[in-house]
């Protein structure tokens, strides 16, 4: 097994098994790391828990929602607000989040009665909400309050609400996937096929593992849309509670996020028989190849094909502008479970980086085996890493870039490698067409910024030049690019809005198919 | 096999490893029926034989099938080139590289958990 | 200087009547001054004493007013022989967490300066068996320096013994508390001298008195009383007496070496019990 054992973790032994290099000659069954284990003590590690997993990830993009945190005020305000999960009801789950505020005197002598009583409080404040999601945190979990006995109760005093209880505190497993596990089998054994919906399609799908970052769903929903395809729920961006109680009738999932995501899918097929589609939103070629398999899916890979066409004719002189500049970028691609593998492959193939390290936080072992199946030869592979191996990594492997998220992040900036934040995004969103070539040009700016002519100097001692401005990003990229490329006519930057998300909001002409005769009796 | 079998073997593989994401259910079974399913629709595809996709199940596998049948007619021209034959025995050798790498030696130890 | 105690033990063994009584006569016939904090949700540790005045609880005023407002005005009670008395109080059963309650209810004393130099004993008397981190807090952080086990011959009481000195082996590197001996409050069950001194000599300790089972304990209690107030010339109170001069007198302070469940098992089998 080709392991990599940093320096700074000789003193952890066991950490070994958790780094690996895809040397040449190397496949998956001789070149994989362990995944989803405790964190071994002495690793500071960089994983979340178990209640931020199932709340912060999954939960809370669900937007007609009131989502509140039965424990201390500090849960529930670590997840809030920092992740960009919008929602075209003006982002009512991201304005607002709500703790029960236990204290000492509840842990005491039980707070059954102060969650009942908030319950029914943030209710009379947002009139208009009618759903609720309640979730268990670690002091709540061990002192034994029985949050669905209250949710019951509150359910036949108030006949108009429906709560789901999220009974997934901090401590129920390795990291945030212990959470978003718990919270997709929760939601399906307690919600799925408690409402009934209005099919308006002979085409209809879940969206699932999708979560609207910086409008990704919206961008998605567009191109179902185009292509007549009902998406009965979205889970869980940008989603509504009720159509997601309502999944048990879609004819396919359409699997985004395998990490978080996959278990509702592998339930919904086993239960009620309905597919699980895995596909890519992030590429060109990933993304027409999605949408062509959810055409040919339905008999409708024309109006798939279509919408290829169109996008890619108009957006990929953008992309193939700035993979020009962006050749051989080493890149390290650090998220948290499942961009390792979206991107991997296609950020080579479609931006002419090279990806030089790839990490999960929290992935599973099946999130290393896609991950190193799709990076190329070379590549470091690092399961749950803590901050020094991160830095001994950016010192040995020295990338122009990486993507990961703002805490790791930060420290990044701090030994001059720009970073982009690749949970919440730059300036987003990323899928779709538009949204690839928008991350193509955060890449652009991030490595090319003037701002590292200035940062990487020290101004208490390094002469600070004063006779010359300071170069441009286009003044450094296209130093060393051929005359014919730097003055094509096809190939441009990026000039798109900063908000692309409200035009599709307002977006109404959407064809009209007919329906089949048979379906729609 | 031979070495020229092994070869173009390691770049269908290749592909699959690179663009695909059907080949990584999370537990042993869905593995297998997952590879089956689609490998057995793609070479039924590349040596132009009917298929029945009446079953959503099957036909789920099949839009994954058809996207990889047309990826290899386009990228490795010389399959077009073989005989029904040489494709069934090719396909059947991509199988069990297939099931190989993500099955019977993969180290992930996840993959014979009895639950979801 | 003051010595922290804490009385453990089977549920239902009579821990806090051995503790009031024991208090009683400390302060009764030894002149001491004593200080008992009742660490049960169910507050019954200091009724004998108080003369079976209610006891506003440490948790109870903490729920009322906060944690900032309880003072020792509201929650200390001072009875029989100037013992002061408080109680830890805490939730109904089945609800909330009472190991916490044990934990915060302490500091809040500590922060009060409730446990002044003058005291020469200060008793917790701590509810059944060591269940969890909470009840195992007077043991902790040097809080009680010595604890007593309070057993009878009865099988299960053993065993309750055996597990808190398992406990307390936890917490004797760490804050160095120490066992100072096993109180037997008989039961009159066959051979229980033997076994209780075979019992404790097992484990590295003694047993520090034999307390004979005496009718006049629930006579004091129906009204209200220790023995020692009831009626101070009684046998009984001369009991408590001695065992009071026992716990002054003792030196004996160790680090149990609890049984292993083989080895208890052999020892009740001996003694016929376990039939």
């Amino acid at each position: 097994m080709p392991y990599h054992e940093f320096e700074c973790s000789t003193c952890i032994p066991e950490r070994k098994q958790h780094a690996v290099v895809k040397a040449p000659g190397e496949d998956l069954t001789s070149c994989l790391p362990l995944g989803y284990l405790n964190t071994i003590p002495g690793s500071i590690s960089e994983r979340g828990c178990a209640y931020c997993g199932a709340k912060h990830v999954i939960g809370t993009p669900m937007k007609d929602v009131i989502h509140i945190s039965h424990g201390p005020i500090g849960c529930t305000y670590d997840t809030w607000q920092t992740k960009r999960y919008i929602s075209d009801n003006g982002n009512f789950q991201l304005r607002y989040t709500f703790a029960t505020d236990v204290r000492e005197k509840h842990i005491v002598f039980g707070a059954e009665k102060l969650l009942k009583q908030n319950i029914i409080e943030a209710f009379k404040a947002h009139p208009d909400i009618k759903r609720m999601t309640i979730y268990q945190t670690c002091a709540t979990a061990l002192i034994g309050d029985d949050i669905d006995a209250i949710a019951g109760e509150v359910m036949e005093e108030m006949p108009d609400v429906d709560i789901f209880v999220c009974n997934s505190p901090g401590f129920a497993g390795p990291s945030q996937s212990g959470g978003h596990h718990k919270i997709n089998i929760a939601w399906v054994n307690n919600k799925v096929g408690t409402v009934e919906p209005e099919i308006t399609s002979d085409y209809v799908i879940n969206y699932v593992g999708e979560y609207n970052i910086q409008g990704d769903q919206e961008v998605m929903l567009d191109f179902f849309k185009r292509m007549g395809i009902q998406v009965l729920s979205t889970f869980t961006g940008n989603g509504k509670y009720d159509d997601l109680r309502a999944m048990h009738r879609a004819h396919l999932n359409v699997l985004e996020c395998a990490r978080s995501a996959e278990y509702i899918c592998n339930e919904l097929r086993v239960r009620y028989g309905i597919p699980r589609l895995d596909i890519d939103g992030f590429g060109f070629e990933p993304l027409s190849a999605s949408l062509r398999k959810i055409g040919l899916f339905f008999g409708i890979e024309d109006r798939a094909q279509a919408i290829i066409d169109e996008e890619t004719r108009k957006w990929k002189p953008a992309l193939d502008w700035y993979k020009e500049r962006l050749k051989g970028k080493k890149v390290c691609l650090w998220p948290g479970g499942s961009k390792l593998w979206h991107w991997a492959n296609v950020i080579e193939e479609e931006m002419g980086v090279r990806v030089v390290s790839v990490y999960t936080k929290f992935g599973h072992q099946g999130d290393m085996e896609k991950g190193i199946a799709r990076c190329s030869e070379g590549a470091l592979a690092i399961d749950d890493p803590n901050e020094l191996e991160g830095l001994e990594a950016l010192e040995r492997l020295k990338p122009d870039v990486i993507f990961t998220g703002k805490r790791p992040g930060e420290v990044a900036k701090k030994v001059g490698v720009p970073y982009l934040n690749a949970h919440a995004y730059h300036n987003g969103p990323y899928k779709g067409y538009e949204g690839w070539v928008r991350f193509a040009r955060d890449i652009y700016n991030a490595i090319y910024s003037p701002i590292h002519q200035l940062a990487s100097l020290d101004i208490s001692k390094d002469p600070i030049p004063t006779s010359h401005g300071f170069m441009t990003p286009e003044m450094i990229s296209d130093a060393g690019l051929d005359e014919a490329v730097r003055a094509s006519d096809v190939l441009r930057p990026y000039t798109g809005k900063a908000d692309i998300i409200t035009p599709l909001r307002e977006k109404t002409d959407y064809p009209e198919f007919p329906r089949r005769q048979s379906a729609a009796e | 096999m031979t070495d020229m079998t092994k070869d173009r073997v390691e770049q269908l593989i290749d592909y699959i490893m690179k663009k695909c994401l059907w080949q990584f259910h999370s537990r042993n079974w869905d593995r297998e029926r997952q590879n089956k399913g689609i490998l057995g629709m793609t070479t039924a595809l590349l040596c132009d034989e009917p298929v029945d996709i009446e079953d959503p199940k099957e036909r789920c596998y099949w839009v994954d099938a058809v996207v990889l049948a047309d990826a290899y007619r386009t990228r490795y021209p010389w399959i077009n080139t073989l005989s029904k034959d040489e494709i069934r025995e090719l396909m059947a050798a991509l199988h069990a590289r297939l099931d190989h790498l993500t099955i019977t030696g993969s180290l992930n130890a996840e993959l014979t958990d009895k639950n979801y | 200087m003051t010595r922290k105690v804490a009385i453990y033990g089977k549920g239902g063994i009579g821990k806090s009547t051995t503790t009031q009584n024991t208090a009683a006569a400390l302060a009764y016939y030894h002149g001491k001054h004593v200080f008992i904090h009742g660490c049960d949700p169910k507050a019954d540790s200091t009724r004998l004493i108080l003369g079976g005045l209610p006891q506003e609880t440490v948790m109870d005023t903490l729920r009322q007013v906060g944690a900032e407002k309880v003072t020792l005005d509201k929650v200390v009670k001072t009875g029989f022989r100037d013992i002061r008395c408080v109680e830890s109080g805490g939730p109904e059963p089945g609800v909330g967490c009472a190991g916490r309650g044990v934990i915060t209810a302490i500091d809040l004393m500590e922060a009060n300066e409730a446990y002044t130099d003058d005291l020469d004993f200060i008793f917790f008397d701590v509810l059944g068996d060591v269940v969890c981190g909470g009840f195992a807090m007077p043991i902790r952080d040097g809080k009680a320096q010595e604890v007593y086990v309070v057993a009878s011959g009865e099988m299960m009481a053993i065993y309750a013994a055996n597990n808190i000195c398992k406990g307390l082996v936890k917490y004797a590197k760490q804050s160095g508390v120490r066992l100072g001996g096993v109180i037997c409050n008989s039961r009159k069950v066959d051979g229980e001298y033997e076994f209780l001194q075979e019992f404790t000599e097992a484990i590295g300790t003694k047993m520090i008195h034999f307390v004979p089972r005496d009718n006049i304990v629930q006579k004091a209690e129906f009204n209200k009383k220790t023995v020692t107030e009831y009626d101070p010339e009684a046998n009984q109170a001369q009991e408590y007496k001695t065992l009071a001069q026992a716990i002054i007198d003792n030196t004996d302070f160790v680090i149990p070496k609890p049984l292993t469940m083989d080895a208890l098992e052999k020892m009740v089998v001996k003694y016929g019990i376990a039939d």
